[in-house]
Parts: C-alpha cells; structure tokens; sequence
C-alpha cells in the first residue's frame, strides 16, 4: 500500500510506538476530559507515523491530519490513498473536539460524536500501520 | 470602544478579508467577534481564523473550518450563555474585552466582564491535565513535537499568571514577546509553574523542558 523504503530500526521503532499508542484510542471517552487529553495522543502519534512514512521530513511539529495527507501523497494505490485523505479529515474533526472541550464543556452528543470518530479513527490507522512495512 | 473598533474593521485590510470570508456562514449569528492573533495584526499567513459567534443556538458537530486554505477556529456561544457567570469570567471573555474587533452586531456584554477564580482554577486543571498526558508521552515524541508542547504549556503558565494578577489574556503573539525578553528563562518558567507546585507532572513537565534545554 505504501512504497516501500530501506529497513530502518527508527522507523521498526516508530511503527512498535504508533501500534503502542492507538491503544489509548481504544478507550472510550466517558467524560470531557477524557476528550480533550486526545490531543497529546493524537500529536504522539503524529511524531511517530512522521518517523515512519515520512523519515522525519518535517520543518514543524504537524497534526496527525497533515501528517496522513502527506503520507497519502506517497500511496500509489488510488483507494488507499483516499481512505488516508479520508482518515485525515477524521483525525482534524477529533481536534476539533478536543479543542472545544478547551472552552467549553462538551454536551453528551458531542462526545457520542467524538467516540464514533475515534473508532474510525482507530480501527483506519490500525489498519494502515499494520501494512506499511519496515 | 464601538467606534474604535469600526475603524479598525475599515482600515485593516486583513480583518475586513476575514469579514468577507466569514459573512455569508454566520449570517444568522447576533455577533461575531474576530480575536487572537488577527484581531492584533500579529498573525502569520497561516494562521487561524479565531471566531466566537454568538448565537441563539450553538450549531452540534466541528470547530475548526477550512475556507480557502485558512482555517476557521470557531468558538459559539449562546445568548443564553453570553449572561452567566462563567462565561463572563471566562479567560476568553476577558480576552475579547480587549482585544476583540466586532466583525457582526454590537457589544452588550463586555462591561459585565469580571475576574474568576474558577477560570483560574479551569486553567490550572487544563494545565494539569496536559502535562499529565505529556510527561506520559514524552519520550515518545521527537523533539519537534517537544518544543511544540513546550512552547503551549508555557504560554499556558503565562495566561495563568495573567489570571492570577487580573490581566486579561493578550494573544499568543504577545505573549511570545514578553517571553523573549524575559531575561532567565529558567527561573521565570520555575515561577510561572509556582501555583501548580502540588502537581508532580507540572514540575517534572518544567524540569523535563529544562533538561531537554527546549527554549519553550
């Protein structure tokens, strides 16, 4: 799905973390905190798949959406490439969630909502980390 | 103040783009209010649009919203909200009584805004809560993901300090250049982490920025 690049134990690394991480989008949010501590995860991961498909070729610190756009731009697969594009908007619409609940307390849709965007998130990177090779 | 601020809307060039951008989507809103780093003029081309719109009723789903490569950071709050206490001691209320330029309808409510102590202690929460998840994830991060982070809870400390002293927040901008002339670094971000010093991850965050030598 991915080209395939030169193994590198970095990138083995970054992969081991990335797949380390998506457990905490695993657990659902019960509450407004739960949604807002996101972030840090998100960014994480961001740091990590950067690593991994894009071998560090970043001038600044990225959110996950930026980093998967990118990365979908060296998919040759044209469906895969728009299931990453569509991962991207995912991963900006969970942002969204977890800044607002920065100002404002999130209402119980609102987090419904942002459970049903982690899943897709979650169950999408799997996925795709799973198959890019090391 | 009103009059101030339409002349602003008038003479900068930048403001009245974002006016025009922005208008058709928030028609039915009774105010929309440009602040952050735009409001100042002190923004780089790519940076967010921040809104607060107020509205009879706040609209489910996103906040952020890409028109024409620049992003929409929009923050609604309802009329019925615009009246309560928290709002009106809110950290961003007290922003948008300075700093804010009215893009649609009319300041009513700004003369109402006070000095919380329950945005400061939502704020010590939030900073509480970051650096919790961050010293978490630290070592999993590259260290362009550390300076990001680093430079967001310093900020962070310094809107709280703001708080503290009744000081309404300026943009980020601002507070960038009031940290560059700080003139040891160190001991002000040690000062600025005082009122967290219970917590154990906001002073292991601070010695974590130091031993990494991130010049947040």
């Amino acid at each position: 799905m991915t080209k395939p690049k030169k193994p590198s134990p970095q990138r083995a690394a970054a992969k081991a973390r990335a797949q380390e991480l998506l457990s905490e989008l695993d657990e659902s949010f019960v509450s407004n905190d739960d949604v807002r501590a996101v972030e840090t995860t998100l960014y994480t991961i961001a740091s990590n798949l950067a690593v991994l498909v894009l071998s560090h070729k970043m001038k600044v610190a990225e959110p996950l959406g930026e980093i998967l756009r990118v990365a979908a731009q060296t998919v040759n697969d044209k469906k895969a490439r728009r299931r990453l594009r569509k991962l991207a908007t995912i991963s900006d619409e969970l942002e969204a969630y977890a800044d607002k609940s920065r100002y404002d307390g999130l209402e119980d849709s609102d987090i419904e909502a942002a459970n049903e965007l982690r899943e897709a998130l979650h169950d999408g990177l799997d996925e795709w980390i799973n198959s890019v090779q090391v | 103040m009103d009059k101030q601020r339409s002349s602003l809307i008038v003479r900068d060039q930048a403001v009245r783009d974002v006016a025009r951008l922005v208008a058709p989507r928030f028609a039915d809103c009774d105010q929309v209010i440009l602040f952050g780093s735009r409001a100042v003029s002190r923004h780089l081309a790519d940076s967010d649009v921040d809104l607060l719109c107020i509205t009879e009723r706040v609209p489910r789903g996103a906040t952020k919203l890409r028109r024409r490569n620049i992003t929409l950071d929009v923050v609604c709050v309802s009329t019925l909200r615009l009246q309560s206490h928290t709002w009106l001691g809110s950290e961003l209320a007290g922003h948008i009584a300075t700093y804010g330029i009215w893009l649609q309808g009319k300041d009513d409510w700004t003369p109402k805004v006070r000095r919380s102590q329950e945005a400061i202690s939502r704020k010590a929460g939030l900073i509480e809560s970051r650096v919790s998840a961050l010293c978490r994830h630290w070592d999993m991060m590259s260290s362009l993901y550390h300076d990001r982070f680093s430079r967001i809870v310093r900020r962070d400390l310094q809107r709280l300090d703001h708080l503290v002293a009744g000081i309404p927040v300026p943009p980020s901008p601002i507070l960038d250049d009031a940290w560059r002339e700080t003139p040891h670094l160190q001991d002000r971000l040690t000062s600025l982490a005082k009122p967290l010093i219970r917590n154990r991850d906001a002073m292991r965050f601070v010695g974590l920025c130091l031993r990494h030598n991130v010049r947040a």
